[in-house]
């Protein structure tokens, strides 16, 4: 393994780190920027609701384009190929769309700061302090996550120590987002999606050029270990483990399109929050559908790389291939997880190195400064503010938000050698949205559209969700019931909505709902329609502004994808 | 298990239609210096898993291109009697099957095929002789018993490339 690491190390030379340089200069100055624009708590924590939709609907997508997802989905672009796309096609533009059409005027136009304190108005404190505590350490876990991955790159590609890269990336991180709040992280976000894209889309075109353009690579790719059913998304039994085509089709639809995808898209505040951000409720309805647009094509540039990998790098295909696939160790010693890595070593040149490598920290950092930054909202309005320290003044607020933004990166930097004891974090993190998000979700779809709920209803709902996909976690991991690939959270996630829906609609059935008078806002049938309307006047005019009229371009692009791949 | 099943159906079909069914040697090939390299009845880690069998001769009297009817598959086929034919795994769940047909050209065939093939190149060979991962190509090698050689196919994208000499 130490002869692959030193295999992976990069020939960087000066022009390779000024462009780094270059890139970090950038990524300070936009904090230090931002910085002036900050004078309230709403300032920091949501941007005083003010930015355009374009901004918020990058900033949204490059949230979500973190280390974890390039790095995961190009690992899974190399073991399962084509079919790794429905983590996009079906995992996420349906859901995105979803947030715009449907859920966004009851987060927007409720003005509630976070998506827990939804939670608290809907439901009360039960369910708030449930999802605002496991929110908060999710975070923190995975902002750990996120800069393990980034230290363990630069170590790999230019040899620095992993603490020392820790340490480095997290001081930047928390600086722009300590000075600037949301708007620092949402405009660095902005940067990062063009740094990523420009490091990536040569990657794509260098290696398709290598392997005999798109003909070439599906020729090799399918007579690589994985066969021809790598180059078709459907019906992706590689991925979900099931043998059998209905049952994957239904695994893939149900449970990852679903409930994994719902779940994550709708409720997480991550994504939410750069929404919350926008300056009208029809620019934050905009917002997930904007971003829509390049997470359909991000596949291309993602998952297309990690194909090339497993059939032109030496350390990825053949017999290599066939063993990690088995579960086992490859010769070679490399894993999935390289895929990139190692794709970069043999195709760029210097320059183009230090691009890619931009790229690289710029998906590390947007994902940890979107994981602080959303701590930091959830940990001072939904936990400080709302059960430990009320009604001090707004400057109070503030500095609590940045004091815990500096000691969520030092909680960071431990998770991080918490993450180093993980083998694969992409299985991981799947397991975790099967526990917490599925049944989330939940509990919002019945509470918003079925203003009959109950409070008590609404905890003992998530509860039981959480409890049930644990539940089918245990019996993967014990041998019980073999679930391969991605399975088990697919089947998780599906038994966590299904019971959290049966649990919360017999417990409603035996509990007292909330008046009706407290619910306008938050419930469908309680919601002025105006509310969902597109705005004709002012910035919002336009019909290429119209949320429904761009949701239905995406729709049909990607349903046109689905049908082409 | 699932897949443990579908490997064991298999392999109870081949042995249920190829009649008078021999237990394959470690190594079907002789140990001539030039013999590339041969993968033992592989259940070690390494890819791909091959499996040998020895079609088995048919009812009456043995002739020199006696046909030995098989099913692999599914698919209906007719082998020479007595050649080694081999099952591949080339990776968990892809399988492919080589044999010699009664010509002595080569042929194979894998699941959801639509039927035996016949392996370009025009070879001719008498026994299927190992399977291996060349890099990124999968590399078949035949043997001829004649001049004792041994020749292999790669495929490395576009298809199997025709025969070349080990």
């Amino acid at each position: 393994l130490q002869a692959l690491a030193a295999d992976l190390r990069l020939d960087a030379n000066a022009v390779d780190y000024v462009l780094l340089a270059i890139y970090f200069v950038l990524v300070l100055g936009i904090g230090y920027m931002a910085r002036r624009h900050v004078s309230t708590s709403m300032d920091f924590f949501l941007s005083g609701r003010s930015l355009p939709a374009w901004v918020t609907g990058l900033a949204f997508i490059s949230a979500n384009l973190g280390a974890i997802e390039v790095m995961g989905m190009s690992a899974n672009g190399a073991e399962y190929g084509l079919p790794t796309a429905h983590y996009f096609w079906i995992g996420a533009v349906p859901a995105m769309l979803f947030l715009g059409i449907v859920m966004m005027p009851f987060y927007y136009g409720s003005k509630v700061r976070s998506v827990p304190e939804y939670m608290l108005r809907r439901f009360g404190k039960p369910a708030h302090l449930v999802n605002g505590i496991s929110f908060a350490t999710a975070q923190v876990l995975i902002a750990g996550a996120n800069l393990f991955l980034l230290a363990s790159v630069v170590n790999l590609l230019l040899g620095w120590p992993i603490w020392l890269s820790v340490i480095v990336a997290a001081a930047i991180v928390l600086s722009y987002t300590a000075l600037g709040g949301l708007s620092a992280a949402i405009y660095n976000e902005v940067l990062q999606f063009v740094v990523i894209v420009a490091a990536l889309l040569p990657l794509t075109i260098v290696g398709l050029y290598k392997v005999g353009g798109w003909q070439g690579l599906v020729d090799k790719v399918s007579a690589g270990p994985g066969g021809p059913e790598q180059l078709a998304s459907w019906p992706g039994n590689q991925l979900t483990g099931f043998s059998d085509n209905f049952l994957s089709v239904l695994g893939l639809v149900f449970g990852l399109g679903f409930v994994l995808s719902f779940g994550y898209w709708t409720t997480n505040f991550v994504e939410v929050q750069r929404a919350m951000a926008a300056k009208s409720m029809s620019a934050a309805r905009r917002t997930p559908i904007i971003g829509a647009f390049p997470k359909m094509f991000i596949p291309f540039i993602v998952i297309i790389p990690g194909m090339i990998a497993g059939v032109a790098v030496t350390e990825l295909s053949g017999e290599n291939k066939a063993a990690l696939m088995a579960g086992g160790d490859a010769p070679s010693g490399a894993t999935f997880n390289q895929a990139l890595l190692l794709l970069m070593r043999d195709l760029l040149p210097n320059g183009m190195l230090g691009i890619a490598i931009a790229g690289l920290l710029a998906s590390f950092m947007a994902g940890m400064a979107a994981n602080l930054s959303s701590f930091n909202t959830v940990f001072t309005y939904d936990i400080w503010q709302t059960y430990l320290r009320r009604d001090r003044p707004d400057g109070y607020y503030l500095t609590v938000g940045r004091v815990v933004t500096a000691v969520a990166t030092v909680f960071a930097i431990g998770t991080a050698f918490i993450a180093s004891t993980y083998v694969n974090l992409m299985d991981y993190l799947q397991q975790l949205f099967s526990f917490f998000n599925a049944p989330l979700f939940a509990t919002f779809i019945l509470g918003m559209f079925w203003r009959r709920m109950t409070p008590t209803a609404g905890w003992i709902g998530l509860v039981s969700g959480t409890a049930s996909a644990v539940a089918v976690f245990i019996l993967s991991e014990s041998g019980v019931w073999t679930l391969p690939g991605q399975g088990a959270a697919f089947v998780g996630a599906g038994a966590a909505f299904v019971v959290d829906i049966v649990v919360s609609v017999a417990v409603t059935t035996v509990t007292r709902p909330k008046p009706a008078e407290q619910l306008v806002g938050l419930v469908y049938s309680l919601t002025p329609k105006e509310t969902r309307q597109h705005e004709t006047t002012g910035d919002d005019a336009g019909w290429y502004r119209n949320p429904a009229l761009l949701a239905g371009i995406v729709l049909v692009i990607t349903i046109a994808l689905n049908i082409i791949f | 298990m699932p897949r443990l099943r579908k490997h064991l159906l298999v392999l109870v079909g081949m042995l249920a239609v190829v009649v008078g069914t021999a237990t394959a040697p470690a190594s079907a090939a002789p140990s001539a210096p030039a013999a590339p390299a041969s993968a033992t009845e592989s259940t070690s880690a390494a890819w791909p898993k091959v499996t040998r069998t020895t079609i088995g001769s048919a009812t009456g009297t043995m002739s020199v291109a006696a046909a030995c009817p098989v099913t692999v598959y599914g698919y209906r086929g007719t082998l020479l009697c007595g050649a080694t034919a081999m099952e591949i795994q080339w990776s968990p769940g892809r399988l492919e099957f080589f044999g010699i047909a009664t010509d002595r050209t080569i042929w194979h065939v894998w699941p959801n095929s639509g039927g035996w093939k016949v392996m370009p190149g025009n070879g001719h060979a008498d026994d299927i002789y190992d399977g291996w991962w060349q890099g990124s190509a999968r590399r078949v090698f035949v043997h001829v018993n004649s001049n004792d050689s041994y020749w292999y196919s790669d495929d490395a994208g576009p298809g199997w490339n025709g025969w070349h000499r080990w």
